[in-house]
């Protein structure tokens, strides 16, 4: 066990950072659906319309 | 408890870019009327109690557009404590209209005389003391392009908010004689039924015969009967409507102001500056050779020539050698997995990269949109569209929309919501998009470099086939009886030129720029990775496993189900029916897609051209076709949301999707038909039904209008001017 530890640790620790990224934007994306933030491109901070989409 | 200060002021005279000033917030500023369709908050830099509240445009309190509306709810229904009313220097008297019916609200207000430093500039006087004792208000002179001013007038406005609220009430006398009676009779009538702040306001608003006011007030019928005798009774002796007597009465009194408060240098016909620029760009015969110039220097400039220079540098240099071939060197020396660098190098970098690759062609874009959007020329291309529209019985607010579309398809397709006309809304709804957004010029650079040379041309010609298919849409759709109708008139302010603000310019780039590269960081590469899964994995020999050759994967499996659609017009391969569809969940994701298929990172290892893999799979006709396909067809799924928001109906919504990606597989398929029989590739089937579908477009385009102004069929229908 310890053996196939110490021979995989680079593919452990590098799955283990590229999985967390990946579950990070896929929980931000859902989250943001929720609290219906849109994917738009138009930088929504600053769109005079923003108030439509990202209703409180 | 926290103080509500309103900003109040005609469209176009500096409203947001105060509220930016004082709330230090990053809204949009842009240099034509109506960039703001909805109120906006946010809170005075060190003061966390004071709540500044941005307010569209608007000319008037009457409740005839959206502006209008939403604008005078809030002055009414929310009672903010103060206002300050943002009057445009250099147009001081159309602006003081606005002035004196927000003085009838007897809420405390400040006049921010704005753009003073045009207003000394011109050699004009505006004396604000006198301005100030004649409305009975406080006035300060403001320049919130160069930030001064409006502190003061902020901490004016709280002193003014903090004192009792009848303290600060004093209404300048606009109105005289028998029309100052009968609004003191209506004024006496209505007292106690009304907030004692408002009563003035509500008064005139009944002497006006305002329907929203009459409507909100419910007063009994003798009530009613009463005041209406005071009002044909004056209406009898000035020999005009209430509505015309209250504005005229209004002009009197703020020429009579001008005349005691404003000295102009240049009273005579003496033609400004912008006048004389604009003699030039909106000639009826050069406007429109000079627009497509300026697009032309504006897409050949970041698309071919410094644009080029960096995306190269970020695509070859940046991602190709450094990122990729340092990355793949250590993975190696550490012994990663094939699968998992696979997983990186091929799927999250050739993904991500691949869009980040276009960042600076994207940025050189948005800052030249930028430019010329604040500088003026923007407000003057909707004008120009205007005349040309008009010819095909569209109206030029719908080019407001096209405007905002060209950074964004939502708050584009948003910005519909201005057009009070239904038919014309739902129309410019379902066309907007048309306009290339920032989100598709990868996909144009990427075609243009890749195949094009880098040509200007091809971005160039994406612009204006989107303008040209809006054009052709409105001609067919303006005949069938759901959008028939008289176009809208617009009525639009030219707003004067000036030096474009570096910080609004760069700001705007910026905005733009970052949110592009934040979803390259989120959705793309989310995307990038479910793409290289599935890309990377099939069935072989029965069993699941890793592919060698992407062709093999569950992927293509799927893409290759769907690609005869896409064959008539071209790209009926997998790679490219894939692209199309993940287009639809963000369109530079086709980028992207392209990105994780072609193996971007792999060419650029070998310092060959990073898009040559991409470049062998295609002819110029089909990449062109496909280019058109993408820019035309469904937009994506967050346009598509604002879409259904902004239609209000499921069956207006899946009619847009169903027209635009009909109008686009036409199009292509005209295109890709030609072109190939005219590239030498002989006639066939599809010459056949690509010349019917060019045929039945022009007839489409040319047939009679034989529906009337509200859709009504007219057989017999004589043809008019809109047909």
């Amino acid at each position: 066990m310890l053996e196939f530890f110490a021979e995989n640790l680079p593919n452990i620790i590098i799955g283990a950072i590229v999985f967390g990224i990946f579950a990070a934007v896929v929980i931000k994306i859902i989250r943001d659906h929720k609290n219906h933030k849109t994917s738009c491109s138009c930088g929504c901070d600053g769109c005079p319309s923003s108030g439509i989409c990202h209703r409180d | 408890m926290s103080i509500k200060i309103a900003l109040a002021g005609n469209p176009n005279s500096g409203k947001t870019t105060l509220f930016n000033d004082l709330t230090g917030s990053s809204q949009h500023v842009g240099n034509w009327p109506g960039v703001t369709v909805e109120k906006k908050e946010g809170r005075l830099k060190g003061h966390n109690d004071v709540i500044i509240q941005d307010l569209p445009g608007i000319y008037s309190l009457s409740p005839y557009t959206l502006e209008e509306v939403v604008s005078r709810q809030y002055l009414v229904n929310e009672k903010p404590d103060a206002i300050i009313d943002i009057v445009d220097g250099t147009n001081i008297e159309r602006n003081l209209y606005l002035t004196t019916q927000l003085l009838e609200l007897g809420i405390p207000t400040v006049i921010a005389v704005n753009m003073i430093d045009v207003v000394r500039k011109s050699g004009d006087v505006i004396n604000i003391r006198k301005l100030g004792e004649a409305l009975g208000c406080e006035v300060v002179e403001t320049s919130a392009l160069k930030g001064t001013g409006s502190r003061e007038a902020a901490e004016r406005a709280i002193a003014l908010a903090k004192k009792p609220v009848m303290a600060n009430i004093s209404v300048p006398s606009v109105f005289n004689g028998s029309v100052e009676h009968a609004i003191a009779h209506i004024e006496e009538s209505i007292e106690g039924k009304v907030d004692a702040r408002y009563l003035r306001w509500y008064a005139i608003k009944l002497f006006e015969r305002d329907e929203k006011v009459i409507e909100e007030l419910k007063l009994d019928i003798v009530l009613m009967e009463h005041l209406e005798e005071h009002i044909v009774a004056c209406e009898k002796e000035l020999d005009d409507d209430a509505e015309s007597i209250i504005t005229n009465q209004r002009y009197a009194y703020i020429a009579k102001l001008v005349q005691t408060a404003v000295k102009k240098k240049h009273t005579g016909q003496k033609l400004s500056l912008s006048d004389r620029i604009d003699r030039v760009v909106t000639n009826r015969i050069l406007a429109l050779p000079i627009f497509a110039l300026v697009m032309f220097c504006v897409y050949y400039i970041s698309i071919s020539t410094v644009g080029a220079i960096v995306t190269d540098w970020t695509n070859d240099t940046l991602f190709g050698e450094m990122i990729v071939g340092n990355l793949n060197g250590w993975f190696e020396s550490v012994n990663v997995a094939p699968w998992l660098s696979g997983l990186i190098v091929n799927g999250i970098i050739a993904g991500v990269g691949a869009v980040i690759g276009f960042v600076p062609q994207m940025l050189i874009l948005f800052l030249m949109l930028s430019i010329l959007e604040d500088v003026g020329y923007m407000a003057r291309v909707a004008f120009i569209m205007d005349r040309i529209f008009r010819r095909f019985g569209l109206s030029g607010k719908s080019f407001i929309p096209m405007l905002i579309s060209s950074g964004c398809g939502v708050p584009g397709v948003m910005a519909c919501r201005t057009i009070e006309n239904e038919r014309d809304r739902r129309m410019t709804i379902m066309t907007t998009t048309f306009i290339p957004c920032g989100a598709k010029m990868p996909i144009i650079a990427m075609f243009a470099g890749a195949l094009f040379g880098g040509s200007g041309l091809v971005a160039t010609s994406a612009y204006f086939i989107g303008v040209a298919s809006v054009i052709i849409s409105g001609v067919i759709l303006k005949k069938t009886r759901a959008f028939a109708g008289e176009a809208a008139p617009f009525v639009m302010e030219l707003p004067a030129y000036h030096v474009p603000s570096a910080k609004n310019v760069f700001h705007s780039t910026w905005e733009r720029g970052w949110s592009f590269i934040r979803r390259a960081g989120t959705i793309i590469l989310a995307s990038s990775v479910i793409l290289w899964f599935l890309q990377g994995f099939g069935f072989v020999d029965g069993a699941f496993q890793m592919v060698e050759d992407n062709n093999n994967s569950i992927l293509a499996a799927i893409g290759n189900v769907i690609a005869p659609i896409f064959t008539p017009v071209g790209f009926g391969n997998w790679k490219a029916t894939v692209a199309t569809f993940t287009g639809l969940i963000a369109k530079e994701n086709v980028v992207g897609t392209f990105g994780v298929l072609y193996g971007l990172s792999e060419v650029a290892e070998d310092g060959a051209e990073i898009w040559s893999n991409l470049a062998a799979d295609y002819t110029p006709l089909t990449a062109y076709s496909f280019m058109l396909f993408n820019l035309l067809c469904a937009p994506c799924f967050a346009a598509i949301g604002a879409i259904k928001r902004e239609m209000n109906n499921a069956k207006w919504t899946w009619a847009a999707i169903g027209y635009l990606c009909g109008y686009a597989y036409v199009i292509a398929f005209i295109v890709y038909q030609l072109g190939k029989l005219f590239a030498g590739g002989g006639f066939g089937v599809g010459t056949v039904f690509a010349i019917a579908a060019v045929i039945s477009l022009v007839y489409l385009l040319l047939r009679k209008n034989r529906y009337g102004e509200y859709g009504e069929y007219l057989p017999e229908r004589k043809v008019t001017a809109n047909a």
